[in-house]
């Protein structure tokens, strides 16, 4: 019997028993723990952007982040150099030049690191 | 008793591939041209007699064929609507074409477009309406039911293509020519699109795009948008929807190349086509066969990229070779593929894919026997599967790092020492994936209810990679960003390699020798 599938039979046999287990006990514990599925699903977050620090960023690389654009990249650095460092992200709310809904959007792509992490 | 190996291809796509970079750079007139040709085929014929100068000769004649035909092919028509579209500036234009791409939905700025390729038929003057040719690419404002095949008549604004881009090494407008479209249609949301009859494309097209639709649609509903958006990549050729914050990743670590449909890839495939086809009471010969004509389906599907049709070529010369009960040559197999395309358009040369594609693979068959057996030599004291495994895995990765370094320093401006460790557990991890995502198409049409457990796995798979590459990009020196590599230092760095190759080979030959060593 064991010689009875050749080899490449029994390693499409062995995935497909390997998938609808992982399968199976993954969507049982997916339905029972919905928050299982929000770690799972790390895409769908902003957990793995690579974040661009505003405090050390040159226009250029803030003219690359999206929803930034030369004005506003412009008046983040004028910002920067009126106040030395900017200590936190939601400084940049509400600065003259900057929407607010594009502050909201671009608010996943920047970090403000202190001067000890710089 | 030592075998010549017969590599004709190279030979051919060579001079064919210089005659192309020539027509790039050369400006001659086509008739010069053509009698060039004629007087070195004859030249060839006359001397038959002395090999050497006849093969001179008929490579010569070889590479002013590549000229000839890259000028040809690159020629407009008299009644091309390049010709007049000059006189239509900011003017709306009443177009009748059929549609010769696939229709795919993208968001803009303005919401929802609609993007395809139209073959001019007619265009609508003062003095009525006027055969035309050329090919535009049109961008239609709203959603439209509209599919390949499709005859219509479109009314919009005739424009060249922006230029985006601020990169010295990328031009859109350059993009767009190679694939022999110099003007671009913008329809307004209320802009007219009439359609005036349906199926005019080529069957086994239409049948390709429609299953690549359905595909699409399996991978939307099972998955979540982005994991939907790489799933759509890699296995269908469509990477306009992946996130800007996860192709970076990809970027980053030097493992982009798993986004594009390549030899992995397609290897996986033909790999699942034949075990499909080995359930079928049929004989080996047909299984083989059959293998081939899905594979050049599956390379209809995927939009040719230059990539998908060089691996399917590659693929289905060496399965032909088992029908045929021949050996193949995977140089010569690499220089036929070479060819073709080059047949199929001489600009593909001159496609970033183009030279990634064949410069990775050209680099792993020359570096990887010669890394491997270094390592080897190395861990000689360690014997062990995982640490084969690893010798083989750095070994391939090393030799395609080496191959396209000075391809990707130059155009993305990063050299990314990471993608050699990266490529380790991405690649093994990329092919269970591209082979859970083919199971899920199977799944889909035949047992539906099944695909929740393929769902599921390509989950855990698709974001325990991007973790994965999302660390490699944390690795301090993982990548450097370099600015403003010329194409003179590119040069030299392949210059080099050249020399590394050659000077390799006389070695190799010299130890092989025994009079060479006296």
């Amino acid at each position: 019997m064991l010689t009875y599938f050749s080899r490449q039979e029994r390693l499409v046999l062995n995935g497909l028993v390997l998938v609808i287990l992982i399968g199976s006990v993954c969507s049982y514990l997916f339905k029972r723990y919905p928050q299982l599925g929000n770690i799972v699903n790390v895409m769908d977050t902003d957990r793995l952007i690579l974040k661009t620090d505003v405090n050390t960023a040159t226009f250029d690389e803030l003219v690359e982040i999206p929803y930034i654009g030369p004005v506003t990249a412009r008046k983040i650095l004028e910002y920067r150099e009126e106040k030395g460092h900017i200590n936190a992200v939601s400084e940049l709310q509400g600065l003259p030049g900057i929407r607010d809904e594009n502050y909201k959007k671009f608010l996943v792509y920047v970090v403000a690191r202190s001067l000890s992490d710089n | 008793m030592k075998i010549k190996i017969h590599r004709p291809f190279i030979v051919v796509a060579i001079p064919f591939a210089l005659g192309v970079v020539l027509s790039g750079v050369m400006d001659s007139s086509f008739r010069m041209a053509v009698l060039f040709v004629c007087l070195l085929l004859f030249s060839s014929f006359i001397f038959k007699r002395i090999r050497l100068l006849s093969t001179v000769f008929l490579l010569g004649a070889i590479m002013s064929c590549g000229f000839l035909y890259t000028q040809a092919r690159n020629s407009l028509a008299s009644d091309h609507l390049s010709h007049v579209a000059k006189y239509y500036p900011r003017k709306l234009v009443l177009i009748e074409g059929v549609i010769v791409s696939d229709v795919e939905e993208r968001s803009s700025f303005k919401g929802k477009k609609t993007m395809f390729h139209l073959q001019v038929t007619r265009l609508k003057t003062k003095w009525g309406w006027k055969e035309k040719s050329g090919k535009l690419l049109v961008n239609l404002f709203r959603e439209s039911d509209l599919s390949y095949g499709d005859v219509i008549i479109i009314e919009g604004r005739l424009h060249q293509p922006f230029e985006f881009s601020k990169s010295d090494t990328f031009s859109y407008r350059d993009l767009l020519a190679r694939k022999g479209i110099r003007h671009i249609l913008s329809v307004k949301a209320r802009g007219r699109v009439e359609v005036i009859r349906r199926g005019e494309g080529f069957v086994l097209k239409q049948l390709s795009l429609k299953a690549k639709r359905r595909f699409k649609n399996v991978l939307n509903e099972t998955l979540s948008m982005n994991e939907a958006a790489i799933m759509r990549a890699i296995l269908l050729g469509d990477r306009h929807d992946i996130p800007k914050h996860v192709r970076e990743l990809f970027q980053l670590s030097g493992v982009a190349h798993v986004l594009a449909i390549s030899g992995l890839h397609i290897g996986i495939v033909s790999f699942l086509f034949f075990m499909l086809l080995k359930m079928l009471p049929i004989s080996r010969r047909w299984q083989y066969g059959l293998t081939v004509l899905l594979l050049l389906f599956y390379a209809l599907l995927t939009g040719g990229r230059t990539s998908v049709v060089r691996a399917t070529i590659m693929a289905s010369v060496f399965i032909s070779s088992f029908i045929l009960e021949r050996e193949t040559d995977v140089f010569n197999v690499l220089s036929f593929a070479a060819l073709v395309i080059l047949l199929l358009n001489p600009n593909n040369l001159f496609d970033v894919g183009f030279q990634l594609s064949f410069l990775s693979v050209f680099s792993i068959i020359v570096f990887y026997p010669r890394i491997s057996k270094l390592l080897k030599q190395l861990m000689r004291h360690h014997k062990s599967r995982g640490i084969a495994y690893l010798i083989q895995s750095i070994s391939v990765s090393s030799a395609a790092y080496l191959g396209v370094l000075g391809l990707i320093a130059y155009y993305f401006q990063i050299i990314t020492p990471i993608s050699v460790f990266a490529n380790i557990i991405i690649i093994p991890l990329i092919a269970v994936i591209v082979s859970l995502g083919m199971g899920l198409m199977i799944v889909a049409f035949t047992i539906p209810t099944a695909v929740v457990a393929f769902a599921v796995c390509i989950k855990l798979l698709l974001n325990a990679m991007v973790v994965c590459i999302f660390l490699f990009t944390k690795v301090p020196g993982a990548y450097v960003l370099i600015r403003g590599i010329s194409v003179k230092v590119v040069i030299l760095y392949y210059c080099g390699l050249g020399a590394l190759i050659l000077g390799g080979f006389f070695l190799e030959k010299r130890a092989r020798s025994p009079d060479l060593q006296k």
